[in-house]
């Protein structure tokens, strides 16, 4: 109905079809090892691939029409999406967002509110990433990692 | 961290190329550095405080940009095996959160660069 209503002005996704056409389908295959080896794939497939295959990461899946992110929520969790299709809103600016997409991480490290509305318009599977865990663990980084991840932080956010 | 190795760059040198393999990342101490494009354009201006080359935290990532020091430039340099030592010994949860950064980052700029 948004669709409808307003232009997508953006759009974001890893090409997931690209992994599939190689033959990856399970992050945590031999085969799948051997062609992220090859360097067939681009920067975001590899770090597409990598998060997907983390261990580290719980799996959380949405259904069609739910709301992730309401502008102004402050961040307790940030979302790696491994499939499915969102939308982003912030008044007049629609983004649509696919797998690869990484949502409130910068800002939840960095304390800010979210600016954004986020929606899935398809179910989603995505990856939970826990801002307490993270915010914790930040301290035990050596300085210059620390200066490093608040660059990337900075940059991120524009 | 007890062996952090600075490398000083003389006015004009390149620091990495595109298509190289993403084996350092750098923190400016002093100076500033030129980030260029595939195209040879300038993309960015860095200086002290600021990092580059963070595709080193990706295992096997390539250079989609090339770095040039604009005056004389000191920085610290860690190369990918150890910012891998340092992230896996505060926790193997940093691994991916670095990851997700630096595809937050890419999504980001990639958003910016193909908004109407």
């Amino acid at each position: 109905m948004l669709q409808s209503m307003k232009e997508i002005n953006t759009f974001f996704k890893v090409d997931t079809e690209h992994l599939l056409a190689l033959g990856i389908v399970d992050p945590s295959s031999n085969q799948s090892l051997e062609i992220f080896e090859s360097g067939k794939l681009t920067s975001n497939e590899r770090l597409y691939f990598s998060l997907w295959g983390s261990k580290n990461l719980n799996s959380v899946a949405f259904d069609a029409k739910k709301k992730i992110f309401q502008k102004g929520d402050m961040i307790t969790t940030a979302y790696f999406i491994v499939s499915g299709s969102l939308l982003s809103v912030d008044g007049d600016l629609i983004e649509r967002l696919g797998p690869g997409s990484v949502l409130g991480l910068a800002e939840g490290i960095s304390g800010i509110a979210y600016p954004k509305t986020v929606i899935t318009t398809s179910p989603v599977e995505a990856r939970a990433l826990s801002l307490s865990k993270i915010t914790h663990l930040i301290p035990r980084l050596p300085t210059v990692l620390q200066k490093i991840l608040s660059n990337m932080v900075n940059r991120s956010l524009g | 961290m007890n062996n952090i190795k600075e490398t000083t760059f003389n006015a004009g040198e390149i620091i990495f190329q595109v298509g190289q393999i993403a084996d350092k990342l750098y923190l400016v101490k002093r100076g500033n550095v030129e980030i260029l494009g595939d195209n040879g354009f300038s993309i960015a201006k860095l200086s002290d405080g600021q990092s580059f080359g963070e595709q080193a935290f990706l295992r096997g990532g390539i250079r989609g940009a090339s770095a040039k020091a604009i005056d004389e430039v000191t920085c610290i340099v860690l190369t990918a095996e150890e910012v891998n030592g340092y992230l896996s010994k505060a926790s193997s949860m940093l691994i991916p959160v670095f990851e997700a950064l630096l595809l937050q980052q890419n999504m980001n700029n990639e958003l910016r660069k193909n908004r109407k």
